[in-house]
């Protein structure tokens, strides 16, 4: 039996968990309880009074409600604090709670299918900082599955691979996407940049100002105060823009018949849909794809969270000068890694090309190899390790490997930090 | 062009272990460059089964493994084979490939006692002064040779000798050597060696008359200028850096040079 395919969205307020069906080739939401619809899980804990057990979402809710339980709340954001709970004298840490949590949600599709084994999972957050997606790496490890199985996307990539997983029509201009939760009003926005080889799909996420509190939405008047709002925002968003498809996500939009005049604006000569899972959806069709040996998304795709540089060296391979690519442009930063091994002919520095995407022309980086010692030529060896801390962040270390038994490796180890 | 070479590392189980020199080989890379550089100490059965095995198995090159057998298989010499085997590992351009192929040719060329001393002169290069007196005498137990290429052998022999700290020894294989070449550099030698150890050392009376007074003052102020700033050189420059570390820096840069400077000396001694 093939193992589960998941999306996770997890956020401060809701958890939502998209499973991906090889059949159909789609991603279905699915929720908590037996009613489907309820696929908003709210992301909190509750430990119940004198018991081991924890519970989470809306069981969780209710118990704190009737005072069984003490309820902990807004788990990604303790995480990020690295926060801690005191209940009945025990202090939990925010991961061992999110972990418990994290457990808990990913029961839910092994217990809908049977089947126990996860095949891929990504997880996508609104804001993926170093710190959660760490902490998630890290639960998931911890819960035994494989580091390769598991990929983190900020909602921006999701919105992305979302948009890109449907039909082409659907993204044949701009598309964009309003998520109305409860913290705020956020914008997404995407457009496939044509004529270049490989295509470019290049996304943007902007967290609006003008957010407000669906508290208001309670009454017909915080309503209509709502409704001016967004459409205010949406008629400044998308001013002057050739906008195919619009999508409406998050809890705001749960009834999105509310707001009539920015419903009216939107819908002018635009698709629009509505729908909670939109996140979730895209983070699992990103499962499916890192399960084939070929991608489906055959773009370079620039937004926040990837690079946008292709960093590049020089190398000879077989006799011949090759540009050897240690990071495309696009890829994530945070999963990518290089590590390649050189020899060096002569030289006493290894350079580097850094490419932007479309636009000026290559830079050039080059970290002097001094403080290794002097070897004839083709007598040394060293390993190039290269990661990143951020978008522009690359980090190079150059490790002395020595060459085999002839000249010993002095262990030394050169790092240079680049923002590119 | 880049000087950066891109390696592939195959996982390597066995290594290829080099008897002559008692080095095991992890890469194509070592190899190529072991044979290029150590070709003068290479057995005549280096292409063998145990060469096949480690580039078929361990480098994952079963198909230069098979063109290498069969080419050999053809009649080819070692020399050709190693040339064969060089070129196609890559690692070499053909400017390089092309210096190794009249290396090689001039190896073909040679007698049993060239190629003798031609492998003491490599050891004498390499720091390995024990290996190459050792190759030295082998030629000079042979009865009757040409004149000048002895004199060559015992030159090589006494620079090896002064390096090994065997002074005197070292100064009768220069005198012997000035005898039939009567070099004024050999002489700048004998004399040199002399002011190292002028309580031990006698120059003869011969090679102190083949060289003017002027000149022997000019290389004594050479010798003086340069033990002056051999103080800020090599070792000495090696051990000031070390000690210039702190506290706890420095012991290990000490304890690091010792480990370096001991196996240095067995290597010298061979």
């Amino acid at each position: 039996m093939p193992g589960l395919i998941l999306g996770i969205d997890v956020c401060d307020d809701y958890t939502q968990i998209s499973l991906f069906d090889r059949d159909s080739c789609d991603a279905q939401a699915i929720g908590l309880g037996e009613e489907e619809e309820k696929f908003l899980i709210p992301t909190m804990v509750c430990k119940k009074k004198g018991q081991e057990g924890w519970l989470i979402g809306e069981e969780a809710y209710r118990a704190a409600l009737f005072g069984e339980g003490s309820m902990v709340d807004k788990l990604v954001k303790l995480v990020e604090r690295d926060g801690t709970a005191t209940i009945e004298g025990t202090m939990y840490t925010a991961k061992e709670m999110f972990g418990t949590f994290l457990s808990q949600i990913l029961d839910i599709p092994k217990k809908r299918t049977g089947c126990t084994v996860i095949d891929s999972l990504v997880y996508t957050c609104r804001e993926a900082t170093v710190k959660v997606m760490d902490t998630l790496m890290e639960i998931s490890q911890e819960m035994g599955i494989d580091r390769e199985k598991v990929h983190i996307l900020n909602h921006t990539e999701a919105f992305l691979f979302f948009v890109l997983s449907q039909k082409a029509d659907i993204w044949s201009h701009q598309v964009c996407a309003f998520d109305l939760v409860d913290h705020g009003l956020h914008y997404y926005e995407m457009n496939v940049i044509r004529g270049r080889r490989p295509q470019v799909a290049e996304a943007s996420h902007e967290a609006l100002e003008e957010g407000f509190s669906l508290e208001i939405l309670e009454t017909p008047s915080g309503e209509k105060l709502a409704d001016r709002i967004l459409t205010s925002c949406a008629a400044r968003m998308t001013n002057k823009k050739v906008i195919s498809t619009v999508f409406l996500t998050g809890k705001g939009f749960e009834n999105p018949k509310w707001p009539e005049e920015f419903l009216r604006l939107v819908c002018q000569k635009r698709r629009v849909f509505g729908g909670q899972n939109l996140f979730s959806r895209g983070a699992a069709f990103v499962a499916f794809d890192c399960l084939q040996q070929t991608s489906a998304y055959p773009f370079i795709c620039i937004c926040e969270g990837r690079i946008r540089s292709q960093v590049s060296m020089e190398v000879q391979y077989e006799g011949r000068t090759r540009q050897l690519i240690l990071a495309p442009a696009g890829s994530s930063w945070y999963e990518t890694r290089a590590s390649v091994t050189l020899a060096l002919d002569g030289t006493d520095s290894v350079d580097f090309q850094v490419t932007p995407l479309g636009g000026k022309g290559p830079s050039k980086y080059s970290i002097p190899l001094d403080e290794f010692p002097k070897r004839p030529p083709k007598a040394a060896k060293v390993e190039v390790i290269l990661a990143f801390t951020g978008e522009r962040g690359m980090t190079v270390r150059v490790i002395d490997k020595g060459f085999g038994e002839m000249f010993s490796s002095s262990g030394k180890m050169i790092r240079k930090d680049f923002y590119i | 062009m880049s000087g950066l070479i891109y390696c592939r590392e195959p996982e390597v189980t066995e290594p290829y272990y080099a008897k002559e020199t008692g080095l095991s080989l992890y890469s194509a890379e070592e190899l190529s460059y072991y044979i290029v550089n150590y070709v003068l100490l290479l057995p005549e059965d280096f292409i063998g089964e145990r060469l096949y095995r480690f580039l078929g198995h361990q480098l994952g090159l079963a198909e230069l493994e098979g063109r290498l057998r069969r080419f050999m298989s053809q009649g080819a010499d070692m020399y050709q084979g190693l040339f064969v085997l060089v070129s196609e590992l890559r690692y070499y351009n053909e400017e390089e490939l092309l210096q190794f192929k009249q290396k090689l040719d001039g190896l073909k060329h040679a007698g049993p006692l060239e190629l003798l001393k031609q492998r003491g002169d490599f050891f004498l290069d390499v720091g390995q002064y024990g290996n190459a007196i050792h190759t030295y005498d082998r030629i000079l137990r042979e009865p009757s040779q040409d004149e000048k290429f002895l004199a060559g052998v015992w030159h090589n022999r006494g620079v090896a000798c002064a390096q090994l700290w065997q002074y005197q020894e070292a100064m009768e294989c220069l005198v012997r050597a000035w005898r039939t070449l009567s070099l004024d550099s050999i002489a700048r030698e004998i004399f040199v060696l002399y002011w190292m150890k002028p309580d031990l050392l006698i120059i003869p009376e011969e090679v102190k008359a083949s060289v003017r007074g002027e000149t022997q003052y000019r290389w004594k102020e050479e010798l003086d200028a340069f033990q002056k700033n051999a103080a800020y050189m090599g070792k000495a420059e090696e051990i000031a850096q070390a000690f210039s570390k702190d506290v706890i820096r420095r012991r290990e840069a000490v304890n690091s040079l010792i480990r370096e400077w001991k196996q240095e000396y067995r290597e010298m001694a061979g």
